[in-house]
């Protein structure tokens, strides 16, 4: 079977063709929002006529961000669809009311094609009540549908699963106590206990947790209201200052990547690279707090293949405080790329 | 010398008169209800050589409640003070050190008051109110920042703009610290271990506030509490770490009026907001588990979040310590409450932490080693006194012979 992954962002829109399970193509569509999803999503449909992927056996997967309690897994894009996407539009408007408006170019440009979405949030559907759980009252966190979510559950699923498999391997049972670290712009760590999702680093929105390229990671909720009212950003700059305005590039000075910060040797980025590589020892610690110990460590994201520099730093710590298992040291790296994850993707 | 040492919370005012070196309590109690009237009498619990009193008085102000405790203890000669120790949540970023009170020392604490909103400015008068009424007597400020002073800049560092940082002060400073390194001291002693060698993770574990710190050679490296106290654990009345995504989207709810979402971070959630029944876990751990608890998921959903917090908290600190020679549990839900105590420490044997359910539910009396014989990191549950802490403190202070520009520069 042919597959098409789309992944629409806020600005550009990735896709990647597979052909009988092997990538083909892969693009990206720039000012993807400002010339319509259906203009975009045209564009794409003649790249990959040329290359002779679109056939009868051509199904679709779009990417979303956050699916809420209404997909506890990839979904058919159908009627159905629709119905509960607008139901957790409220939740997350920019990314969901743009994800039906891809979704409805999808059926439109590819009509007859069997599209499907797929959701980083669906992972951590059923993550531990004690762990979504955020101690404000259960009116104002049902008002405010508020939760913690994990946002990138399609790789952290995809890579426990390739650990738990290795795991299996050496003859275990039990399932995995697994350390899943996702190098992406915005990191996240989790722990997962076989397929489980046990603790995850990002909160009600991706802006809690590890620092990222742009973002802020956790801070003093006090220091979000400070911002607000005495640095006199109002609650909209404030919010765009800790999605957009801080985070590795605010401590290097200058926008940078990921890997770049993990693997500069200039005094700017290593200041930021201890900053994020503390925050990951305090998240790994957390997790195997979690877990009860640490059984396979694994990395993926596009930025794996930095996972040595923070092995390197992170897992020592683990080993000598006693919470990483005997072949745990042997970290893996899980290498596909989010096209290829979402094209195995069932729904 | 005799220190009476004050601890102002916001309506209420407790004190200990305690003889220096020697580090014995010649008196103490507490002016409750302090502040504007409520459906009870303001009144004073008084205790000298175990000998208790109630002394109903109108105390509409911690100046008030000073003055009368003052004159309790001036019935007898051999209570009158030589000095006020004050204890003060927040040092802001230039208080490194604890001090003697001068008039530079008020300026500034006057000028970082509103740092911590809740704790300083009830503390802050209190002193003001000391200095004006007894200008004769020497005063001293005990920081609970001052021992997180050592917290590195990689620890106490948000990812955010520098040039904000610095304007605003923006950074970790951490709480509790007087507490915490007073059990940590106590627990080097317990350990034959040179505090300077200490390594542990101490769980002050309050009734109202709570934070854990991590410790490596006698020095706080972390503090779960942030810029302000509101960071961290899920405390009483506090939500303790929240996606501040979350505190913008209540501020855009509560029509930008900030000290509304701080009222409602600070003292509607937590404990109280989770279980809507009581701000104290002891009334929420006690409903939900009726004997030892086997399993964290059997219990509400608050007593939950709350020990999961804890926990969670304790694999990190664990983590950064490296080789603990201890855990330490304190304050009145560390000391009291052994649910508590073996929710946040059983099943954590991966970093060397055996829990002997025995010991914990038999340990009336403290300090009590709560681990098993082959517990690698050793579980104690020591009582606090931060009195007693900045009683030597402000004794320290006040024997040197150090100026105060040589102390702060120290």
């Amino acid at each position: 079977m042919n597959t098409l992954v789309l992944i629409p962002g806020h600005k550009s829109l990735r896709y990647a063709g597979f052909l009988a399970g092997r990538e083909t193509c892969t693009g990206t569509i720039r000012g993807f929002r400002w010339q319509g999803s259906r203009s975009a999503l045209g564009e794409v449909r003649a790249i990959v006529q040329a290359v002779g992927l679109l056939d009868e056996d051509t199904s679709v997967v779009v990417h979303g961000l956050f699916g809420g309690e209404e997909f506890p897994g990839p979904a058919s894009v159908s009627d159905d669809a629709f119905v509960r996407l607008d139901r957790i539009a409220r939740q997350s408007p920019l990314h969901v009311v743009g994800l039906i408006e891809t979704a409805h170019a999808v059926q439109e440009v590819f009509p007859g094609a069997p599209a499907r979405l797929a959701f980083e949030t669906s992972f951590f559907v059923d993550l531990p009540l004690r762990e979504r759980t955020y101690a404000v009252s259960p009116d104002l966190a049902h008002k405010l549908g508020l939760r913690r979510w994990g946002y990138h559950g399609l790789f952290h699923e995809a890579a426990a699963l390739e650990a738990g498999r290795g795991w299996r391997k050496r003859g275990h049972d039990q399932p995995a106590r697994i350390l899943s670290i996702c190098l992406e712009a915005q990191p996240e760590i989790a722990a997962v206990l076989g397929r489980r999702p046990i603790t995850v680093t990002s909160g009600a929105t991706p802006l809690e947790g590890l620092p990222g390229e742009t973002n802020s990671g956790e801070v003093d909720p006090a220091v979000a209201l400070a911002l607000a009212g005495e640095a006199g950003l109002g609650p909209e700059g404030a919010n765009a200052l800790l999605v957009s305005g801080s985070g590795l590039s605010a401590l290097v000075g200058h926008r940078v990547r990921l890997d770049h910060v993990l693997t500069s040797k200039r005094s700017d980025c290593v200041r930021a690279r201890d900053v994020l590589l503390y925050r990951m020892v305090m998240a790994s610690g957390t997790a195997a707090a979690a877990l009860g110990g640490v059984d396979a460590v694994v990395f993926s994201g596009r930025y794996a293949s930095c996972a040595a520099v923070v092995a390197q730093h992170l897992l020592p710590k683990l080993e000598c405080a006693g919470a990483l298992g005997p072949h745990a040291a042997e970290w893996t790296v899980f290498p596909q790329p989010l096209e290829a994850v979402l094209a195995d993707t069932t729904a | 010398m005799r220190i009476i040492v004050f601890n102002c919370g916001s309506s209420s005012l407790k004190y200990r008169l305690i003889e220096m070196p020697g580090e014995k309590e010649l008196a103490g109690g507490e002016a409750e209800r302090v502040g504007p009237k409520t459906a009870e009498p303001a009144r004073i619990q008084h205790q000298v050589a175990g000998k208790k009193e109630t002394i109903v008085v109108e105390m509409p102000d911690h100046a008030t409640a000073f003055t009368q405790v003052m004159k309790l203890l001036e019935r007898d000669p051999e209570l009158v003070p030589d000095a006020i120790g004050h204890r003060m949540a927040h040092g802001g970023p230039n208080f490194k050190q604890h001090v003697i009170l001068d008039d530079a020392v008020m300026a500034e604490l006057e000028r970082i008051q509103e740092l911590a909103p809740i704790h300083n400015p009830p503390a802050v008068r209190l002193v003001a109110a000391c200095r004006r009424l007894y200008p004769a007597l020497p005063e001293t400020v005990v920081f609970d920042t001052v021992f997180h002073a050592t917290i590195p800049e990689v620890a106490r560092t948000y990812a955010l703009p520098p040039a904000l940082v610095a304007k605003h002060g923006f950074r970790k400073y951490g709480f509790h610290g007087t507490s915490h390194q007073y059990v940590a001291q106590e627990a080097a002693k317990l350990l034959g271990v040179p505090f300077e060698k200490l390594n542990a993770v101490s769980c002050h574990l309050g009734s109202g506030g709570a934070s854990l710190c991590a410790i490596v050679n006698g020095q706080s490296i972390d503090n779960t509490m942030g810029y302000s106290p509101l960071q961290g654990l899920v405390m009483s009345t506090r939500s303790g770490d929240l996606d501040p995504a979350v505190a913008l989207t209540l501020l855009v709810r509560a029509a930008g009026n900030g000290a509304a979402v701080e009222g409602l971070l600070n003292r509607k959630c937590g404990v109280l907001g989770l279980s809507g029944i009581s701000a104290d876990i002891r009334d929420v751990v006690a409903r939900a588990a009726d004997g030892p608890v086997a399993d964290i998921d059997q219990l509400s959903v608050a007593a939950q979040v709350y020990l999961w917090r804890i926990r969670k908290y304790l694999g990190a600190y664990l983590t950064l310590v490296g080789r603990a020679h201890c855990v330490i549990l304190t304050d009145t839900i560390g000391e009291r409450v052994p649910h508590v105590r073996w929710a946040v420490t059983a099943g954590l044997q991966c970093f060397g932490l055996e829990i002997d359910s025995e010991k914990n539910d038999a340990a009336k009396t403290l300090p009590a080693d709560l681990s098993t014989a082959s517990s690698r990191v050793r579980i104690l549950a020591i009582a606090t006194n931060e009195e007693v802490a900045i009683a030597r403190f402000s004794y320290g202070l006040l024997v040197s012979t150090d100026t105060q520009a040589e102390r702060i520069a120290q």
